[in-house]
């Protein structure tokens, strides 16, 4: 059974981008433009990965994140979270709030995907 | 003429009522609301310095002088100028030395020497005295010009048990022993005293301008009236000038007085109380320097006047004296004549009651205590003996003048005391100024000094007046000198002719007084205590109050804490000296009392507080007998206050440089987090394109067989990304390039206009893309063409283009009405882009002008940089414009930005501006 | 001693009233005439003394309090 990616960003090219991406390799996509937008899909849809953007309007990765990790429901989901920020105080805030990793903008798509592989095929 | 029991009764009424309002004063003084905490009272009671000598005696000076009353006021105010700075200075020492009266200052500067307090102590009773005689005479004058019937002869005096100035006398001693002896300790103040004397003076001035204004209007045609009739009287014009007629101006006399009288404000011993102990707060000072000058305007403003008037009316000059009373009893005005005397009460009792606690201090701490230490038996009595010998001293200062009043009766010897007064107490005007000035003063300096002055004094002007009044056997000896020595005569000492006997005695007391004080003084180098003394007056006034740590303590040796107590209690009252050893230790840190080491600065506590109650030198000699002392060298002196000022010098730059450091350190970091806010904003805006351009190129790269269409799309996406990429660095590099101030910059005429039309046409597109309507309003030309203003033309068209696009991109679609106008005021010319989008909130209206910060509903952010405005703003503010916002939510925005027109003609060329630096 | 530009003017305004209130200068008004009606000297001593107290007046409350 194909896993379900939900993908939360703001920059609309990013998000045809990613979902070109993702859908080619095989996966089924959601889309969220923002993060009230993408806790609600979370909540509803119950995707088994999640590409967070940090700098979302209406509500951050961060507090995407720590809202998803606060619910034991969604403990199963997993969390991507990508940004163009430079700081490492950024990586470490979100690996300390709960994601399972980080990518750095702009990324390689080879890279993005073996992260999404290995994240979907690791137990949990 | 009015009856005895009436004006005698009149005169009780008064006291009593003085009586009351010293009492209601302290009262309020007691309960926290002083009174006198007032600097208007304070400036008041300086009145005191115009005694019933002044109140009566100046017209009658006046009569006989004219101008010549004034020098008196004159020197007062000349000193008063000077006043803010040497009376400011003394007032901090006297605060920090707890001083109690002149002759404690004196001696406390020249080492807490008892035998210079003893002198002058002397010195001011002698002087004082006769002065206060003066006063009860001028009481006793007034009853009796109100109370003979006209043209009887002065009735004799009564025996002093029925005479009614014995009854005020008394009366005046019970008043200061009530309200001056309350408390012992030198940091209360005599609330209900120095507000009587302040009401006093204001009695004063009022009776005595009433009896003016009557005097002129009444009994004249107003002042010019009066002048012109004493101008027309040969006998009475020489009044109005410098001199009599032919005569000289002597003007050595006038400096002289006006030297005198300006040292006295300061030396008498009531003018010092009143100024300087009785000081509640420095601040006063600022008022009571031109406030106490402006009284003496005013109090003598009838003077000349009402003697004119006087003599004009017939009275001879020397009736001049009572012609304050008599005026208005001649012409029928009993109650205003009434209304006077109680204004010369006023004057003499002002001056007695101050005068005597002030002498009555001295006599007690200087005189008397001193010499009771000496008896072994004193050293056991309790506390309470000292407020008994202070009300002692009142009674017997009042009682000698009462003595003196009687015995003087109408000599010469009581009229001229006045000015006698003055030049005796003149001679510590060089101790008090140099002692506060001067380091090398020292104890010996200052006695010969003064011994000099007053047996010059005493020779030269005290002598005189006591031979012309048949006191002193040997009547020639004014004319020949003692023994038949020409040169020693009183009036012209080794020959010195053609001053006044003033202005004789004070070249010869103050010249020898003066001379010897500096003298004798650089003969030999100041000890130990005389050097610790001099530094805390001359240098230590310079921190008011504060600097209990930093001020150097001068002492060494043991003491036990138990004794010093004792010591405190028996002469302050147990209560009041726990209170203060509580308050002292609590100062240093410490739980208590009980926890005070008996070391150098309990010590110095202890006598500090002592001279408070009993005076610095006193209470030298006390301390020293109880506790174990180590006598100071004048070496270990000066290493104490060299260690002393060096640790203040280093904490003081230490805390400059921490203080400095600390603001450093703030703004470092400020500048860090703004810097980081900056790198990390333009990282995220530079990868956010930089993320799609290299994701689609490798998703294109990495499959051939993509569908043609999809690679269009994803290569538009490419090249968007990529032109917004590049636009965005173009951006960030202008507003690097601005705020470091290495922009280009061009200045030359720019046509608005033209310049506006072209942004119109600029923009026509994106708008109509929109569905957006473009309306342009530009001034009518009828009024003539609209001027040039000096700018760069293509960045003003970059900031017309960018509140254009943000227009375009808020309007709502379809329906959107952008507003270009431009107006020409006076200042400049001013631009608006006015659009009907949602508006911004309040609240981000000033955010909109940050970088990075894109205003707008945050769900529809449109593409952009966020950094149009902010370069815009520095745009316009280059070149000495405004960009600003107004806008209500839901009813669209305007920006709008104004510039103002050149000040020189804008004919001039197009200047290139490299450096391009904002003005 | 007298440091501070306060202290330094006040120091001027004595030198200039005993300058004006004293020898030489008061007998600028010896002459024997009127003015308003008043006598000069009195009203010049008077006038000039009334000068110099509001000089102060104003020095002195502009002054800092240090």
């Amino acid at each position: 059974m194909t896993a379900t990616v939900l993908i939360a960003d703001d920059e609309p090219n990013i998000l045809i981008t990613l979902e070109f991406l993702l859908q080619r390799a095989g996966y089924q996509v959601l889309l969220a433009r923002d993060g009230d937008e993408a806790l609600q899909a979370i909540q509803a849809q119950r995707p088994d990965l999640v590409l967070l953007d940090v700098m979302m309007p209406r509500r951050s990765g961060f507090e995407v994140c720590q809202a998803v990790r606060a619910d034991e429901a969604l403990a199963a989901t997993r969390i991507l979270m990508l940004t163009a920020k430079g700081r490492d105080t950024d990586q470490a805030k979100g690996l300390a709030l709960g994601a399972d990793a980080y990518v750095t903008k702009p990324f390689s798509t080879k890279d993005l995907l073996a992260q999404v592989q290995a994240l979907l095929e690791a137990p949990r | 003429m009015l009856s005895p029991a009436l004006v005698v009764g009149t005169a009780l009424a008064y006291l009593a009522a003085l009586f009351a309002l010293a009492a209601w004063a302290d009262r309020r003084g007691a309960a926290g609301r002083s009174v006198i905490a007032n600097p208007w009272v304070y400036a008041l009671s300086l009145g005191a310095y115009c005694t019933a000598w002044t109140y009566f005696g100046s017209v009658g000076r006046a009569a006989s002088g004219g101008l010549w009353f004034l020098p008196i006021y004159l020197g007062p105010t000349l000193a008063m100028v000077l006043g803010w700075v040497v009376v400011r200075k003394m007032l901090r020492v006297a605060r920090a030395q707890r001083i109690t009266s002149i002759a404690d200052f004196i001696a406390s500067r020249h080492g807490k020497s008892p035998l210079l307090a003893g002198a002058v102590t002397l010195i001011t009773v002698v002087g004082i005295v006769p002065y206060i005689a003066l006063q009860l005479k001028a009481v006793a004058t007034g009853v009796a010009l109100l109370t003979t019937p006209p043209g009887a002869a002065a009735a004799p005096p009564p025996a002093w048990w029925q005479d009614p100035t014995a009854a005020v006398a008394a009366l005046l001693a019970g008043f200061t022993m009530v309200f001056g002896t309350r408390h012992l300790d030198g940091a209360e103040r005599h609330e209900g005293l120095v507000a009587a004397v302040a009401a006093e003076s204001v009695v004063k001035l009022l009776a005595f301008t009433a009896v003016g204004v009557f005097a002129c209007w009444g009994l004249f045609d107003g002042p010019a009236d009066v002048f012109a009739r004493a101008a027309a009287d040969p006998a009475l014009r020489g009044l109005l000038r410098l001199a009599p007629e032919g005569a000289r101006f002597a003007h050595e006399s006038w400096s002289g007085l006006l030297l005198l009288a300006g040292l006295s404000v300061l030396c008498l011993p009531r003018q010092f109380q009143l100024m300087v102990v009785e000081n509640v707060d420095e601040r006063h000072l600022k008022r009571a320097v031109w406030a106490f000058p402006a009284y003496l305007l005013a109090i003598n403003l009838f003077v000349l006047p009402l003697a004119l008037a006087g003599l004009l009316l017939g009275g001879g000059a020397a009736q001049a004296d009572g012609f304050v009373l008599s005026l208005p009893l001649a012409h029928g005005q009993p109650g205003l004549a009434l209304a006077a005397f109680v204004g010369g009460l006023s004057a003499a009792t002002g001056m007695v009651v101050v005068e005597t606690i002030a002498v009555s201090t001295m006599v007690c701490n200087d005189l008397v205590v001193p010499a009771l230490l000496r008896l072994r038996r004193f050293a056991a009595a309790p506390a309470g003996w000292l407020r008994g010998i202070r009300r002692a001293a009142i009674a017997a200062v009042l009682g000698l003048g009462y003595a003196y009043f009687r015995l003087a009766g109408e000599a010469h010897a009581l009229v001229s005391i006045g000015l006698i007064s003055f030049a005796a107490v003149a001679q510590f005007a060089p101790a008090l100024l140099g002692g506060l000035y001067w380091k090398g003063g020292t104890r010996a300096g200052a006695l010969a000094g003064l011994g000099a002055g007053f047996a010059l004094w005493a020779w030269t002007l005290l002598l005189p007046s006591l031979a012309r009044s048949g006191w002193w056997p040997g009547a020639d000896l004014l004319q020949h000198g003692p023994a038949g020595l020409a040169l020693l005569r009183p009036e012209q000492l080794l020959g010195l002719q053609g001053l006044d006997g003033l202005t004789h005695a004070l070249v010869w007391s103050l010249g020898a007084n003066l001379a010897l004080y500096v003298g004798v003084s650089l003969v030999r180098r100041p000890d130990a205590a005389e050097v610790a003394q001099a530094l805390r007056f001359v240098d230590g006034a310079g921190h008011p109050a504060g600097g209990a740590d930093a001020a150097p303590v001068f002492w060494r040796g043991r003491a036990r804490p138990a004794d010093l107590q004792a010591l405190l209690a028996r002469f302050l009252g147990p209560a009041r000296a726990q209170a203060a050893l509580d308050q002292h230790a609590r100062e240093r840190g410490l739980p208590g009392a009980a926890a005070l080491p008996g070391d150098a600065r309990l010590v110095q506590f202890a006598e500090t507080q002592l001279a408070g109650a009993i005076g610095s030198a006193t209470a030298r000699v006390v301390v020293a007998r109880s506790v174990e002392e180590e006598a100071l060298g004048l070496d270990d002196v000066l290493r104490i206050v060299d260690e002393a000022s060096q640790l203040r010098q280093y904490a003081q730059a230490l805390e400059h440089a921490g203080a400095e450091l600390r603001a450093a350190n703030e703004r470092l970091q400020e500048l860090d987090r703004l810097k980081d806010d900056f790198m990390s904003s333009v990282t995220h805006e530079l990868r956010t394109p930089l993320t799609s351009i290299r994701a689609l190129s490798e998703l294109m790269r990495d499959d051939p067989g993509l569908a043609p269409a999809q690679r269009q799309q994803f290569l538009a996406i490419i090249v968007a990304e990529a032109e917004r990429l590049g636009r965005l660095v173009d951006q960030v590099l202008d507003m690097a390039k601005i705020e470091a101030g290495q922009a280009d910059w061009r200045s030359a005429a720019v046509d608005l206009p033209a310049l506006l039309q072209r942004a119109a046409q600029t923009t026509a597109e994106l708008l109509h893309g929109r569905g957006a309507t473009l309306v342009l309003e530009l001034p009518d030309t009828a009024a003539g063409p609209v001027p040039p203003v000096l700018a760069d033309e293509d960045r003003l068209l970059q900031v017309l283009l960018n509140l254009l696009s943000n227009a375009a991109k808020f309007v709502p679609a379809g329906r959107g009405r952008v507003v270009l106008a431009l107006a020409c005021g006076p200042e400049g010319a001013t631009v608006t882009v006015q659009d009907n989008g949602p508006g911004v909130p309040p609240a981000q209206q000033a955010l909109v002008f940050e970088k990075f910060r894109q205003g707008g509903d945050a769900a529809h952010r449109p593409a952009g940089t966020g950094l149009g405005l902010p370069i815009s703003r520095q745009i316009v503010e280059h070149f000495g414009g405004r960009l600003w916002l107004r806008s209500d939510p839901g009813q669209g925005a305007t920006f709008g930005f104004t510039l103002p027109w050149p000040t020189a003609p804008a004919a001039a060329p197009a200047a290139q501006d490299q450096t391009g630096d904002p003005p | 001693m007298f440091q501070g530009l306060t202290a330094q003017r006040l120091l001027a305004l004595f030198g200039a009233g005993w300058a004006l209130l004293s020898f030489p200068l008061i007998t600028l008004w010896a002459p024997e005439a009127t003015l308003l009606g008043l006598p000069l000297l009195p009203l010049a001593v008077f006038g000039l003394w009334a000068a110099l107290i509001a000089v102060l007046a104003l020095l002195v409350e502009r002054a800092g309090d240090a």
